[in-house]
């Protein structure tokens, strides 16, 4: 499998989860929901690395897409004055997307995973709201809870199916692709959902930069020493993980 | 007083509707001091607690265990509760049941955060059944609860709308919530598939007569009694059945439609809920409340005799009859 069919297959996927959420009303006013496909990608690493991956499994992916898609949903409903109709339909949005992945689960019988996925969200939303209280957290916690917010559901489903390995990849690949957004956003004066939040990650910019650098370097290593990863997973991980970099780099010249 | 009135209705149930309450209570307890905060100032703001009750007797009619159907009974209330966090991020609203709001207290975002905590609770919760059937019927319970909402955004100052197009609004914004409060009951408790059909289609037929009535009070109450501002859902822009009826009266229409465009003074707008209180519009819109009422009586009727079955009996007539 090269480049150009694992994109291709990820492409498929998510052609085939915007199929599932199709709203006429949603799609005029908010537009197509957010599909992430970095995050799409991680997700299916083991399939991608010639896992046996059945109908289950597949449907499990669409959920988890799902989850990442109402809560994405409602990360853009404004802090005050969400009264437009495109921001109304944004939180009903949220709220559909939910729905039809407790629905695509019930409908396959996991109940179980139904569960475990419910509890990732409660933790997730538990996380998020530390960027809006008033409690003292450290960096390192909410470094944490930002790789929570990202890759939860994901590594839930990994467990589920027994992916156990490549949890590890797939957390660190997403909170750095995260970190990158977020400090890309800040360093372009854009909002971004969690240095405006912190005065903490605020006042450690350089250390957040640093912090990111070092899951790069590392993360880059063990896919390359990693036994379980074929050779072009690997290449695929590394493409990945470097791309913003060198986005970056070619942009400040 | 008829909130007092109504747990008259289901005194029977007074024990296990406080194993009910401290089971909320747990449900929404979070590690996050926020959302802990957020969640307990919704559940100490009350509330009728109707679908709960709805939960229990229709769950009377097959093996009865508060210990099983809580598990039915706590995730349908944290549902409703969470749907009406966002709603208040919709509405703009800045009071409920005469509390403070969600978002008015914090801000839109941490609503959302606490509404989807709330969701994601309630479906951790009825995890606890196993019957993937019950899961079928809540998760599409969700989602048509989201589309009547959807369609209710859409629908906005949209006068050229039918009665039917109100009734398929409100079957999911409410009847359909209250449907499967009734049917979930039954399924987790085991009652016979003809009975829980007669349940599922009382609850839809009691919760049309209870939007109904929402309705019409949300123009003749005043704001003490609603617990928000009277009037606040066609202020909104919101037609409901009353409005809709109303809508061609020579008392109405000027006033209605100068709302619509955004230029009613304050003065014409209490003028405007005046016109429509005593329009035939009113008459109407109760006429089939009733409709609805006795659709429901028909359904008990139909149930085998218990208990309960005179308890549904009483509540719907007390809902379809209630002044605020």
């Amino acid at each position: 499998m090269n480049e150009a069919m694992i994109t291709q297959q990820v492409k498929q996927y998510k052609s085939d989860i915007l199929l599932q959420i199709g709203q006429s009303t949603l799609l005029n006013y908010t537009g197509v929901p957010i599909i992430d496909e970095e995050r799409l990608f991680f997700t299916l690493l083991p399939l991608l690395n010639g896992e046996e991956w059945n109908e289950s499994e597949r449907i499990s992916v669409f959920a988890i897409s799902l989850i990442f898609s109402a809560l994405a949903a409602h990360d853009l409903v404004k802090e005050q004055n969400a009264t437009s109709r495109e921001q109304q339909l944004q939180v009903l949005a949220g709220d559909y997307y939910s729905g039809k992945y407790y629905q695509l689960l019930a409908k396959d019988k996991k109940i179980d995973l139904i569960r475990q996925l419910s509890e990732c969200v409660t933790t997730i939303t538990e996380h998020k709201t530390r960027f809006y209280d008033q409690q003292n957290y450290t960096f390192e916690q909410l470094v944490g809870s930002i790789q929570l917010i990202v890759s939860k559901p994901i590594e839930q489903f990994m467990e589920y199916y027994s992916f156990h390995e490549y949890v590890f990849f797939m957390k660190e690949a997403l909170l750095l692709a995260s970190l990158k957004k977020e400090i890309a956003a800040y360093e372009r004066l854009e909002a971004t959902l969690y240095i405006d939040k912190s005065s903490v990650l605020k006042s450690n910019i350089n250390l957040l930069q640093a912090e990111m650098k070092k899951i790069e370097n590392d993360l880059i290593q063990d896919v390359r020493s990693s036994e379980l990863l074929k050779d072009h997973v690997k290449h695929a991980i590394v493409e990945r993980v470097t791309k913003r970099s060198l986005e970056t780099q070619l942009r400040e010249g | 007083m008829d909130k007092m009135k109504l747990k008259l209705l289901y005194s029977d149930l007074k024990s296990d509707l406080e194993v009910i309450e401290k089971e909320l209570a747990v449900a929404v307890n979070s590690s996050s001091p926020l959302l802990n905060e957020a969640s307990l100032h919704l559940l100490l703001a009350g509330g009728k607690r109707i679908r709960p009750v709805f939960v229990l007797l229709a769950a009377k009619f097959g093996n009865y265990s508060i210990e099983s159907i809580k598990n039915v009974a706590v995730p349908i209330e944290l549902i409703h509760m969470a749907s009406l966090v966002h709603d208040d991020v919709i509405d703009d609203a800045e009071t409920r049941r005469g509390r403070e709001t969600v978002k008015a207290q914090w801000n839109n975002r941490v609503a959302m955060y606490t509404g989807d905590f709330l969701f994601a609770k309630a479906i951790e919760y009825i995890t606890e059944v196993q019957n993937t059937y019950a899961h079928e019927v809540l998760s599409h319970t969700m989602i048509e609860l989201c589309i009547g909402e959807i369609i209710q955004v859409e629908d906005k100052r949209f006068l050229d709308q039918t009665v039917r197009d109100y009734l398929r609004r409100i079957k999911r914004k409410t009847a359909i919530l209250i449907s499967a409060s009734c049917e979930l009951g039954a399924i987790a408790s085991g009652t016979d598939a003809k009975t829980v059909r007669h349940l599922k289609l009382f609850g839809y037929y009691v919760g049309m007569s209870f939007q109904i009535i929402d309705d019409i009070l949300d123009i003749v109450s005043t704001d003490e009694q609603l617990g928000k501002p009277a009037g606040s859902d066609l202020l909104q822009g919101n037609i409901t059945l009353p409005v809709l009826y109303a809508k061609d009266e020579p008392a109405v229409a000027p006033l209605l439609h100068a709302m619509l465009e955004g230029t009613i003074s304050a003065t014409d707008q209490q003028n405007l809920l005046k016109a429509i209180r005593y329009s035939d519009g009113m008459t109407k819109a109760k006429q089939l409340s009733n409709i609805y009422l006795q659709k429901a009586l028909n359904e008990v009727k139909q149930l085998p005799a218990n208990s309960a079955k005179k308890s549904l009996q009483n509540i719907a007539l007390f809902m379809s009859k209630r002044k605020f």
